[in-house]
């Protein structure tokens, strides 16, 4: 239950405000009381703009652990509980309430950030505050350099271009034509990429840019051609993901197309129909594991029908981690004791303790990382797989890797 | 050869979406000085009953369209009797009246986002996307419509504004809605007319342009900001002004793309339509306001 | 607006002094670093507004590019800081300059510009930052931004209560500056070219400077506010010159009131506190935040600070009277 904010918070009176406020600032404090905290976590992403299905899929996977363990009792008998807030992808606003949590809600740790501009933004007020801060799917690299309070769990953006540059290596592709939309994802994925490509000889014949609210791509499309590339490298949103390879398509153009993260969305598939066959997308979950494929399955049956994305797998794993990382008898102390900093930091050194484990994402037999010096979850290799798009965008599929040969 | 024929028909196909915006967004503001911060809801709108009517509930298209113009009739009569209306007779200034209309694109999007999600959706097509041969290009019939829906909504507005009595009502408005009062010309109803006629044009955009752009309800505001620079461009005297504008916009774009940097072609359009205001404050082919002075 | 027709209050600066007492007081009345956080937002967007108030409120020219200069000023102390390695306190100067010097190059052509064309060519700059900031990603740092050192004093970092007390220096100065040039006569001159450009110049008012010298003002604001914001978050990022920043300011100088001297910051409170109460509603919020405006717009014209007017309540009894016989 969250209490009044506002205008009318500064001025009551009411003996229980009074008691209440003399209560939190006690425990803001961290004088010992005698009671233990409750297991508060603070789930701060967005659920309304641009990035909403990240924030949804995520908490529905986290709430996939929590809610049968919670059925169960909980964590020696207390329930989990989750304070929910919708960041609207605004690093403003996500970043007034990770404060919120941290002081207010007197939250145990934060779990979220999925864009990231407002993931970036909750990084100083973990530090300032002092609270764990489980990073989900944020890809600027720098996020968890020098990080003291963040963990994350979602590749970075160079770990994208290294699975793609590995891949391209090994099949030996050597020119690479690469199109983007003028987004900020858009754009870092890219150069990223790029970056990387290059640094393993492979040669970039152009990068074309393009506006999401440009109907009609041809231009750009017309200018990869050029140099005759061996694959297409295309980071869009859905809609134009659609529109581009159609165009793509519809000029005659069958060189093969590789689109990151975008190419198993469903929307996607839909406006591209039977163009999206046989793009392949690089991703973070391996379906052909049955873990995997069991979590999904239960997941479209829970909640609505999704493609293959990594975010329930991240929300599932954040969850799995948080769960024994609260259980771990430490930070059960810490928590009994009442003392809030002591709980925080204990969860965050439990988490580096107890952060080496097989989670959702990843192939068969690969583990997170997560130590005293690596607050980086996902290793370099061995996090990706790649998926095809068949039947006229209807399903995803393992591809034969093998048919893919370099132009030369 | 063939290069330069398709950044042409680019610069046509985005020019005609621009244009539809800017056509009527002039056609608002015409009649009533006002700019029209939610016009780009309008299109979004149109998208998105789409994909309500014809995803969703499977109604057959003509049903659909006819569904999609009576809701954003509806949305365009409450914006003229909450917003236009009260503010007008206050004599507010224009620039009050324009933050009204951001207020209710806001509002729109509001409840938009309660309707159908935050995600981008699926929107399905009215006219086939499957390749089609024109001449030595490959396009689709989708595309096409939209070119056509332009040509035809300029013919539309050219001819109820230059040869029709309500259209010589609009103008005499336009210029001076007190006068045109004096002579017994209704100019509310005028203005009420043009918020229609304005959303019709609007929400028949976005069922064209729906399957090439997703629906998302976030997609009004992108176009908006395009339609004003669209009319910002030709000028805000004459709705044909704004249409070529858009085209003019779509032209530059494509040809940036084509030729120069594609990475820097969006900002590099807006520096040009800045550059170009300090030269024609009044835009290229200027204002009626201009006129008076 | 009607401002002109009433005999002329002789306007002390009291109640400027008082309401920066009461912000002295605060961090002794609210509970804890988030209610803090909160009210350092309220000053940090009422710097901004009050920028945009003697811009738009007095001066009748509408710029949509003042959130722009608020993350300008923000980048600069940020960037003058990490690539040039300035101390802070310089820094500040530097990016007030910067800010001064943009506004300067951008004023000159643009204000023979007239209120829509303007309000578009403005919007233009904005967006053509925006573009170039989220692009050129060595300079900038791309969407994700860059993370700005920390304020020091004496070698350790400062605390919030610091911080606090250092925006408040800020908002004091802009208060003190707003209030001097609202009630003097410069704060006229204003009005005047607002309300008839031909009629202020034949008066003898030099409009051309006037209305440059307020862009350059408002422009100053709007980079102390994206420097006092640089101090409380740390981190600058593209999306502080996005549109709902303009959004938010429009609706705050709309709720609070448009030329008049307090409602700057009587909309900053409201505005900013507003969001964190409905949080509750969840997917509502958007609608009513629209709903919001539309409301204030037409019932409450002359915003917050109007209210003691009686002229807002006889407009809404004239409003009310008017709507009745119409169907």
């Amino acid at each position: 239950m969250r209490r009044q904010y506002g205008i009318g918070a500064l001025i009551c009176r009411r003996p229980l405000c009074v008691a209440l406020a003399a209560l939190g600032s006690l425990g803001a404090t961290g004088l010992a009381l005698a009671d233990p905290l409750p297991l508060k976590i603070c789930m701060i992403d967005d659920r309304s703009g641009a990035a909403a299905d990240t924030g949804i899929e995520s908490l529905n996977g986290f709430n996939m652990v929590i809610e049968p363990l919670n059925a169960k009792g909980g964590i020696n008998g207390r329930k989990v509980e989750l304070v929910v807030y919708d960041g609207k992808t605004d690093p403003q606003l996500t970043a007034t309430y990770a404060t919120r949590c941290a002081e207010d809600d007197q939250g145990l740790m934060i779990v979220g950030g999925s864009p990231s501009a407002p993931a970036a933004a909750m990084v100083p007020v973990a530090a300032q505050n002092e609270i764990p801060y489980y990073i989900l799917s944020a890809s600027a690299n720098n996020l968890t350099d020098d990080a003291q309070w963040q963990f994350r769990f979602g590749p970075k953006a160079a770990q994208d271009a290294i699975a793609v540059a590995d891949a391209f290596a090994a099949i030996g592709f050597k020119k690479v034509s690469v199109i983007n939309n003028s987004t900020p994802f858009g754009t870092d994925t890219s150069r990223s990429t790029i970056k990387e490509l290059t640094a393993k000889g492979v040669a970039i014949l152009t990068q074309q840019t393009y506006d999401i609210a440009a109907t009609d791509v041809s231009p750009q499309v017309v200018n990869l051609r050029q140099g005759d590339p061996d694959v297409i490298l295309v980071f869009p949103y859905p809609a134009d993901g659609a529109r581009v390879a159609r165009t793509i398509r519809q000029l005659g153009i069958k060189t093969p197309i590789v689109m990151p993260r975008v190419g198993v969305m469903a929307a996607f598939r839909k406006l591209a129909a039977e163009t999206a066959d046989g793009i392949l997308v690089p991703i973070s979950v391996d379906v052909t594991r049955p873990e995997v494929a069991k979590l999904y399955a239960d997941y479209n049956a829970k909640f609505k029908p999704i493609a293959p994305s990594p975010s329930p797998a991240q929300g599932y794993d954040a969850a799995t981690l948080t769960v024994a990382v609260l259980s771990d008898a430490l930070v059960q102390k810490a928590i009994d004791s009442g003392d809030l900093a002591a709980a925080r930091k204990a969860i965050r050194d439990a988490t580096e303790r107890l952060g080496k484990f097989q989670g959702m994402q990843g192939q068969a037999g690969v583990t997170y990382q997560f130590s005293a010096s690596q607050h980086h979850g996902p290793p370099d290799q061995g996090f990706f797989v790649f998926t095809q798009v068949a039947d006229k965008g209807e399903r995803l599929v393992a591809p034969d890797m093998s048919q893919l040969k370099p132009k030369n | 050869m063939e290069k330069l024929g398709y950044l042409l028909l680019a610069g046509v196909t985005n020019g005609s979406v621009y244009g539809l915006v800017g056509l009527s967004l002039s056609i608002i503001y015409g009649s009533s000085r006002v700019i029209n911060f939610a016009q780009g809801d309008f299109v979004m709108l149109g998208a998105m009953s789409a994909v309500a009517f014809v995803a969703t509930a499977a109604l057959p298209w003509p049903l659909a369209i006819a569904g999609t113009v009576a809701g954003a009739s509806i949305v365009a009569l409450a914006l003229d009797y909450v917003v236009y209306r009260p503010l007008a007779r206050r004599k507010a200034p224009p620039l009050t009246i324009m933050m009204g209309t951001l207020g209710a694109a806001i509002a729109i999007y509001g409840a938009a986002l309660l309707a159908w999600g935050p995600d981008q959706q699926f929107v399905p097509a009215l006219f086939s996307l499957d390749p089609m041969n024109l001449g030595p290009l490959v396009t689709n019939s989708q595309q096409l419509a939209i070119i056509g829906a332009f040509a035809m909504f300029l013919a539309v507005t050219w001819f109820t504004l230059f040869r029709t009595r309500l259209g010589l009502s609009i103008r005499a408005t336009g210029v001076n809605p007190r006068v045109a009062l004096l002579m017994g010309i209704r100019s509310e109803r005028i203005v009420q007319f043009s918020f229609l006629f304005s959303a019709l044009i609007s929400s028949v955009s976005g069922i064209l342009v729906g399957p090439l752009l997703g629906g998302q309800i976030g997609m009004g505001l992108l176009l908006t900001v395009k339609g004003f620079m669209a009319a910002i461009l030709g000028g805000l005297g004459s709705p044909f002004a704004a249409a070529a504008g858009g085209v003019a916009i779509g032209m530059l774009e494509a040809l940036m793309a084509g030729y120069g940097t594609s990475l820097y072609a969006e900002p590099a359009i807006f520096l040009i339509i800045l550059l170009l205001l300090f030269v024609r404050p009044y835009g290229l082919l200027g204002d009626y306001e201009a006129q008076k002075r | 607006m009607s401002a002109i027709f009433s005999p002329p209050r002789q306007a002390s600066i009291y109640p400027a002094l008082a309401v920066l007492a009461l912000g002295a007081a605060l961090p002794y009345l609210l509970h804890g670093g988030f209610q803090l956080r909160l009210a350092m937002l309220v000053w940090i967007y009422a710097i901004l507004c009050m920028g945009f108030n003697l811009l738009y409120g007095y001066a009748g020219q509408i710029s949509l590019g003042q959130q722009t200069f608020f993350a300008i000023g923000a980048y600069a102390f940020a960037l003058l800081q990490l690539d040039l390695h300035w101390p802070a306190a310089l820094a500040f100067i530097g990016s007030l300059i910067v800010c001064a010097v943009v506004a300067l190059a951008l004023g000159v052509p643009l204000l023979r510009l007239r209120s829509h064309y303007l309000a578009m060519a403005t919007l233009a700059f904005a967006l053509i930052f925006y573009g170039v900031t989220t692009r050129w990603i060595d300079f900038t740092g791309g969407s994700s931004g860059l993370a700005a050192p920390p304020l020091k004093f004496a070698g350790a970092p400062l605390g919030r209560m610091a911080v606090y007390y250092l925006v408040l220096a800020f908002a004091g100065v802009a208060l003190l500056l707003h209030d001097f040039v609202a009630r003097g006569a410069i704060g006229r001159a204003l009005q005047a070219i607002r309300d008839d450009e031909i009629g202020a110049a034949a008066l003898g008012v030099d409009v051309i400077r006037y209305k440059l010298r307020v862009f350059v003002l408002a422009a100053v604001f709007a980079g102390m506010a994206g420097v006092a914001f640089t101090i409380v978050s740390l981190r600058v990022d593209p999306s502080m010159s996005e549109f709902h920043v303009l959004v938010t300011i429009l609706t705050i100088a709309v709720v609070g009131g448009l030329g008049s001297r307090f409602g700057a910051l009587l909309g900053a409170a409201v505005v900013i506190v507003l969001p964190q109460t409905l949080v509750r509603f969840g997917d509502l919020e958007t609608l009513i935040y629209g709903v919001f405006i539309v409301v204030f717009l037409v019932f409450l014209p002359n915003g917050l600070a109007g209210l003691p007017d009686r002229e807002t309540w006889r407009g809404v009894a004239t409003f009310l009277k008017m709507n009745r016989g119409r169907s």
